[in-house]
């Protein structure tokens, strides 16, 4: 018969599991900051690589898919 | 507004705006879908085909942007991102101009919010542009906050 022998539980270090999910909380924010600056930066250089290929007549579909950018004509 | 400016005449051509000015430039204006970051959210940008023409103190280069801009604010109940670009070291110039622009260009009803960080090697302004009726306007806002204060530790 199988019985629980509390001597052999793995001991659960309450203040090791805060750390853990501190550093979980911690990694995820910095995932989502790093997102965002790299998506600001990625915005920056697209704007400098977008007028290098219109100035070398580069047609626009292509960077569309070059850049990962959707030209739109809203007016 | 708008009736006021004399734009010169322009064209959509390949997904974007052109115009030409007597000095011989050409312009090129273009619009960026945004949506991925939030609904209606575009970005725009615009600057001379051919790199290195003279610069000409052209006012009607001014309303012909903000005629482009005026119609894209009159047609849609949509927001604007701006980035003002860093090239050369430029970018509190152009955002001076642009707020210049703005100025004269924008109805009370339009807000422009203005956010900047520093990124690796220079200083980056961001704005927005929103109706102040705009449903999405906090949302809006909100992320922008949250994009330029994640910059802000550079």
């Amino acid at each position: 018969m199988l019985g629980i022998n509390d001597d052999k539980l793995p001991i659960v270090d309450d203040n090791f599991t805060q750390e853990m999910r501190e550093a979980v909380r911690r990694d995820d924010n910095q995932s989502t900051v790093k997102r965002q600056k790299n998506l600001l930066a990625k915005m920056v250089e697209d704007k400098k690589v977008i007028i290098k290929s219109i100035r070398s007549g580069v047609a626009t579909k292509t960077i569309e898919e070059e850049r990962d950018v959707k030209f739109v004509t809203p007016v | 507004m708008l009736s006021s400016l004399h734009p010169y005449k322009y064209w959509i051509e390949d997904w974007k705006y052109i115009f030409d000015t007597p000095s011989g430039a050409r312009y090129v204006a273009y619009f960026l879908d945004l949506s991925f970051i939030s609904d209606n959210l575009f970005t725009f940008n615009f600057d001379r085909e051919v790199e290195g023409t003279r610069k000409i103190i052209d006012s009607q280069v001014f309303d012909t942007i903000c005629t482009i801009l005026g119609r894209f604010f009159q047609s849609h109940v949509v927001s604007m991102q701006l980035v003002c670009d860093s090239q050369g070291g430029r970018e509190e110039t152009r955002k001076r101009l642009f707020d210049s622009w703005f100025s004269r260009l924008a109805p009370k009803n339009l807000k422009k919010i203005d956010r900047s960080g520093y990124a690796e090697e220079y200083r980056l302004f961001v704005s927005i542009i929103v109706w102040q009726d705009n449903p999405n306007k906090d949302k809006m806002i909100a992320i922008l906050d949250e994009y330029c204060s994640s910059m802000l530790d550079y």
